[in-house]
């Protein structure tokens, strides 16, 4: 390893870096500002970032909409490459192969959903 | 090139399907992912406040339907990767099949009328159990590190909410948070090492790695990837070691133990451990068995750092164990100790490719560990009602001669696990030393006959606090009363595990063989050891000369 190697990754660094700087420079001085109280919090999805946090609870609803939806995220990970190279394996002449596979992985997940619809997963009261 | 050929195969496989004969090597874990599956439709419509006894039974029956599986394809197995370099359909991964299989079984029956005292009588029990166990059954068969590291977490997951099961019960959650943090912290360690061997090498199959190690010594010195895939195999090492609880990863053990579920802590203690162990033989033996990995203090490279976590394991695991007044904090240090045993057969059978064989031993003491372990939790499951759980030495008074058989099996179980004859656990502990004592007499390496030595003192300490049970159970005043859970399950579960633990004391021939047998058919060795495995097995199978099937052409 010369340090010559390690050109394009100081070039890189110093491009990003310089960016970030450029652009925060250019919003301090050219940025229109006219704070409120809620814009100064840390956070501004509207959790309290002081305070008390055995109080808050949350409901675990919450919970069980995020994991729904990820399950179904991934779904549609898997299923739209799937789609794109469909035409690709059936040109090989695996056509019903490909679409069988797909069948069965989206058949375990459409259990999946029957159990949750029937544990209440999907009531949000 | 071989990147390039690689890269090629995972292509075609999108597109086309693995030739029929591979498909062969899905039925154990197709099955019990079946059985999963029916499991949720059928608990779909179970009807609230009835007894889920039925989906206990159906479990099992899915289990042992899969155990038998691999008794037909025993004979099928073939001696390259399927799946595209993915999995391994070798008697290897049968054997461990069907001990994941059994071992969750036997979990199972211990369960049913414990979570009814517990009133958590749910149907997610038996189908985390059963999806754990699909974990396993992959992670033995793992080709690749991507594959191992899936089935990694389909194995852990589970677990980790099985022992938080009892949700009402503090120390269960207590023992769910520690087991999750420590247990996912781990797995990042393991994946980290798995992305820095992908780094030094390029690849994530196991045979690649192996074969690609290879070129990071070039002529001049090491290749700075050479130090990359050093820090690669010690991270992965700290994730199995994990799994396993050998010494310094051992901290979790204790409290998960005494908190979680009885019957789910037998699961934890024998599968889990069991499958790691396995997955460790595979990865180490197949990937990471090149020369140059090879150093150290005492010149063996990674087999310096398991030899260290094995006498730590022996002697911490059986020292602490004598202090305990709980038996499942006993039990648990216990498991530490006999994963130190464990470790002496690995160290020695993999020290150099001619004692790959040795390997057998390992396989064999899994095998009676499991039986043994099982049993033991399975009578502390039985007299694990709630609120009047037995938990110390002081709650077993006189129940040997009030409940004959449950005592008649914890002896069974405690003296196979001090390792006196005629149970299973004297022949494993047997094997184990005696192929650390050849290895060491064939090198002329003191290290193992020192770990040999260790390994026989501290399980003459051990046999204080296994006796201690026994003590107590037939020779102590009742200070309490129990009322155990009086259900079929548990009876017919601990009882299989007594018999099959003397079994194999008395007639340790046929699982010997099969061990031998398994351990003769271990696919992606490495020349080295390959050749020793031919040496033993002249005879060649018909599998072996069946033409390799070749991916289809394309169609233009």
């Amino acid at each position: 390893m010369e340090i010559a190697d390690y050109l394009p990754l100081i070039l890189l660094s110093v491009m990003a870096f310089s960016t970030v700087a450029v652009i925060i420079v250019l919003a301090t001085f050219f940025g229109p500002k006219n704070p409120t109280k809620e814009k100064l919090i840390p956070y501004e999805s509207g959790s309290d970032p002081v305070g008390e946090v055995r109080g808050v609870r949350f409901s675990v609803k919450f919970y069980m909409v995020a994991i729904s939806f990820i399950l179904f995220d991934l779904e549609t990970i898997f299923v739209i490459p799937w789609a794109m190279s469909w035409r690709q394996s059936a040109s090989l002449g695996f056509g019903f192969y490909s679409f069988a596979v797909m069948a069965i992985f989206l058949a375990i997940l459409t259990i999946g959903l029957v159990y949750e619809w029937s544990q209440g997963g999907l009531e949000w009261d | 090139m071989l990147n390039m050929q690689l890269s090629q195969m995972n292509n075609l496989a999108m597109l086309t399907p693995p030739s029929a004969i591979e498909l062969n090597a899905l039925i154990p874990g197709a099955i019990v992912t079946l059985v999963a599956i029916l499991f949720i439709l059928i608990d779909v419509f179970h009807r609230k406040g009835t007894p889920r006894d039925y989906l206990a039974y159906f479990s099992v029956v899915g289990l042992g339907v899969a155990a038998a599986s691999t008794y037909f394809l025993w004979d099928d197995v073939l001696a390259r990767p399927v799946f595209f370099g993915m999995l391994y359909f070798d008697r290897f991964a049968l054997f461990f099949a069907a001990l994941a299989s059994v071992a969750g079984g036997l979990a199972i029956l211990c369960s049913p009328a414990f979570l009814r005292s517990h009133r958590m009588d749910r149907g997610e029990y038996y189908l985390l159990v059963l999806l754990s166990v699909v974990g396993m059954i992959f992670m033995v068969a793992a080709a690749d590190l991507l594959t191992l590291f899936v089935a990694f977490e389909v194995m852990s997951i589970p677990i980790y909410v099985l022992a938080g099961f009892l949700r009402d019960d503090g120390r269960s959650a207590e023992a769910a948070m520690k087991y999750f943090v420590l247990g996912a912290f781990s797995a990042t360690i393991m994946l980290y090492g798995i992305a820095l061997i992908y780094g030094a090498t390029g690849t994530t199959n196991l045979e690649f790695i192996g074969h690609n190690l290879a070129y990071l010594q070039v002529a001049e010195g090491v290749h700075a990837g050479y130090w990359m895939a050093l820090v690669g195999v010690v991270l992965i090492l700290s994730g199995f070691a994990f799994k396993i609880a050998a010494v310094p990863f051992h901290i979790w053990a204790p409290d998960v133990y005494t908190g979680s579920p009885t019957p789910i802590v037998g699961f934890m203690a024998s599968a889990v451990k069991a499958i790691a162990f396995a997955a460790m033989l595979r990865v180490m033996v197949v990937a990471f068995s090149f020369e140059s990995l090879r150093g150290g203090f005492f010149g063996y490279g990674w087999i310096d750092v398991l030899f260290v976590l094995a006498g730590a394991s022996m002697v911490l695991g059986n020292l602490v164990a004598i202090t305990q007044n709980n038996v499942k904090r006993m039990l648990a240090y216990s498991s530490v100790a006999h994963a130190g045993y464990i470790l002496v057969g690995f160290v020695a059978a993999n020290s150099h490719p001619s004692f790959f064989l040795h390997n057998d031993a390992i396989l064999f003491y899994l095998v009676a560990y499991t039986f043994g372990v099982i049993g033991a939790f399975g009578v502390l499951a039985y007299f694990g009602r709630r609120g009047e759980a037995v938990e110390t030495y002081e709650d077993l008074g006189n129940l040997g001669f009030k409940y004959p058989v449950m005592g008649l099996v914890m002896g069974i179980c405690m003296f196979s696990a001090a390792g006196i004859p005629p149970t299973a656990g004297f022949l494993a502990k047997l094997y184990i030393f005696s192929s650390a004592v050849d290895a060491s007499i064939q090198t002329g390496e003191f290290a193992f006959i020192g770990l040999v030595i260790l390994g026989v003192l501290t399980s003459v300490a051990g046999v204080y606090y296994y006796l201690k049970v026994l003590v107590y159970m037939y020779m102590k005043p009742a200070l309490r009363e129990f009322r155990p859970l009086d259900h079929i399950g548990p009876k017919v579960a601990v009882v299989a595990c007594a018999v099959l633990t003397l079994y194999l004391g008395i007639f340790p021939g046929r699982a010997l063989e099969l061990s031998r047998e398994a351990i003769v058919d271990f696919v992606g060795a490495p020349a080295a050891v390959q050749s020793v495995i031919d040496q033993a097995n002249p005879i060649v199978p018909d599998f072996a000369v069946e033409p390799a099937v070749v991916a289809a052409e394309p169609v233009l």
